[in-house]
C-alpha cells in the first residue's frame, strides 16, 4: 500500500503545500512551450566556436601552403622543393607536429643557390698577406 | 489521448502529450530549483533537449509523467553538481541557500509565502517527496521513481519531511 494515511493533522499540513504551491504557480506561470521546446535544433551558445577554430585551421595551413609552394616573388619552386613542402605543411598542420620529421625531410637536400659565391681564388691573397 | 507526431528519437512519446504536461513539468522545475524562475526555465529547456535528442529514452516501464519529473529532476541534479563544481556557481549556490532569499512574490498572500519559505527550509528530498506526494498527487512509490530513491528511503522522507513541516508552521505561526 503506499497511498499515504493522513490523519487530521496531516490533511492541514497537505492543504497548506498545496495552497502554497498553487500560489507559486500562480505567480510564477510558465513560458510558452514553444518558446521551451527545442524542435530539433540545438540551441548551442558555443556552436560557433569549432567552426571559427577549423576555419582558422584551414587558414592556417593554406597560408603555408601558400608561402611555401606558391613564392612571392612569382617563381615556381623545384619539384624536389615542392615535396619538401607538401610534406613541411602535412606535419606542421598534424596533431604532433612537434615530432622529429620524417625520413623524407632528412633526406631532403637543399638545391644550390642561384647567387655566386666568390670563389677562393678571387681573392687572390698570398699566404704571407693572410698571415699577417 | 492525444495523436500528434512521436519524436523520432523518443518513439513513445508524443508530442502533444508532453505539451499537455508542460505546466506541470514547468512547476516541478521550480521545485526542484527552489523556486528560481529563470533557473527552472533552463532546467526544463535542457530536460526538453534531452528528450529530443534521445539523451533520454522513455522505454514506457512507468507513466510520462513519472518519467518527464524524473528526467527534470536528472537535469536540475546535474546542473546543482557542475555549479557547485565551478567557481561561479558559489554564488548560485548561496543564493540557494534556506532562507538566503525569502520567496515574496508581491501576488503571493502572505500564507503562501509561509509555507513555501517553510517547505524551502526542509532538506532538498524532503521537499521534493511532499511536493510530488501532497501536491502532484504521485503515490510514494511513484515519488520515489521520480527521485531515484528506494521506496523505504521515499517512506523515510515523506514521514520525516511532513513532521518537520508541520512543527515548522506551528512554529511560525499563523500568518500576519
Amino acid at each position: 500500500m503506499n497511498e499515504p494515511m493522513l490523519g487530521r493533522d496531516d490533511q492541514a499540513v497537505k492543504a497548506a503545500v498545496r495552497g502554497g504551491l498553487a500560489a507559486r504557480d500562480r505567480a510564477l506561470p510558465p513560458p510558452p512551450f514553444a518558446r521551451a521546446w527545442p524542435g530539433g535544433r540545438r540551441p548551442r551558445a558555443g556552436a560557433w566556436r569549432p567552426a571559427l577554430a577549423g576555419g582558422l585551421a584551414l587558414t592556417a595551413i593554406a597560408a603555408v601552403a601558400w608561402m611555401l609552394l606558391a613564392r612571392p616573388d612569382g617563381k615556381s619552386a623545384p619539384a624536389a622543393d615542392l615535396r619538401a613542402a607538401t610534406e613541411l605543411a602535412r606535419e606542421l598542420s598534424s596533431p604532433d607536429y612537434w615530432r622529429v620529421p620524417t625520413d623524407e625531410l632528412l633526406a631532403f637536400a637543399a638545391p644550390p643557390l642561384d647567387a655566386e659565391l666568390p670563389s677562393p681564388e678571387g681573392f687572390n691573397v698570398s699566404l704571407e698577406e693572410s698571415l699577417l | 489521448m492525444p495523436d500528434g507526431p512521436r519524436l523520432r528519437h523518443n518513439p513513445l512519446i508524443d508530442q502533444r502529450e508532453l505539451e499537455q504536461l508542460h505546466d506541470q513539468c514547468f512547476s516541478w522545475a521550480l521545485t526542484c530549483v527552489r523556486g528560481r524562475r529563470a533557473e527552472a526555465e533552463d532546467v526544463l529547456q535542457m530536460a526538453y533537449l534531452a528528450i529530443v535528442e534521445g539523451e533520454a529514452r522513455f522505454g514506457g516501464q512507468s507513466s510520462l509523467r513519472t518519467w518527464l519529473f524524473s528526467v527534470i529532476r536528472n537535469v536540475a541534479g546535474s546542473r546543482w553538481r557542475r555549479a557547485r563544481r565551478s567557481l561561479e556557481g558559489l554564488a548560485r549556490i548561496a543564493a540557494f541557500a534556506p532562507h538566503a532569499e525569502p520567496f515574496v512574490t508581491p501576488a503571493m498572500p502572505a500564507e503562501s509565502t509561509r509555507v513555501l519559505d517553510a517547505l524551502r527550509a526542509l532538506p532538498r528530498r524532503q521537499h521534493q517527496v511532499l511536493d510530488l506526494v501532497f501536491y502532484r498527487d504521485l503515490s510514494i512509490s511513484e515519488a520515489a521513481q521520480v527521485l531515484g530513491i528506494s521506496l523505504g528511503t521515499a517512506r523515510m522522507h515523506y514521514e520525516r519531511g511532513k513532521s518537520a513541516l508541520r512543527l515548522r508552521l506551528a512554529d511560525m505561526g499563523p500568518a500576519a
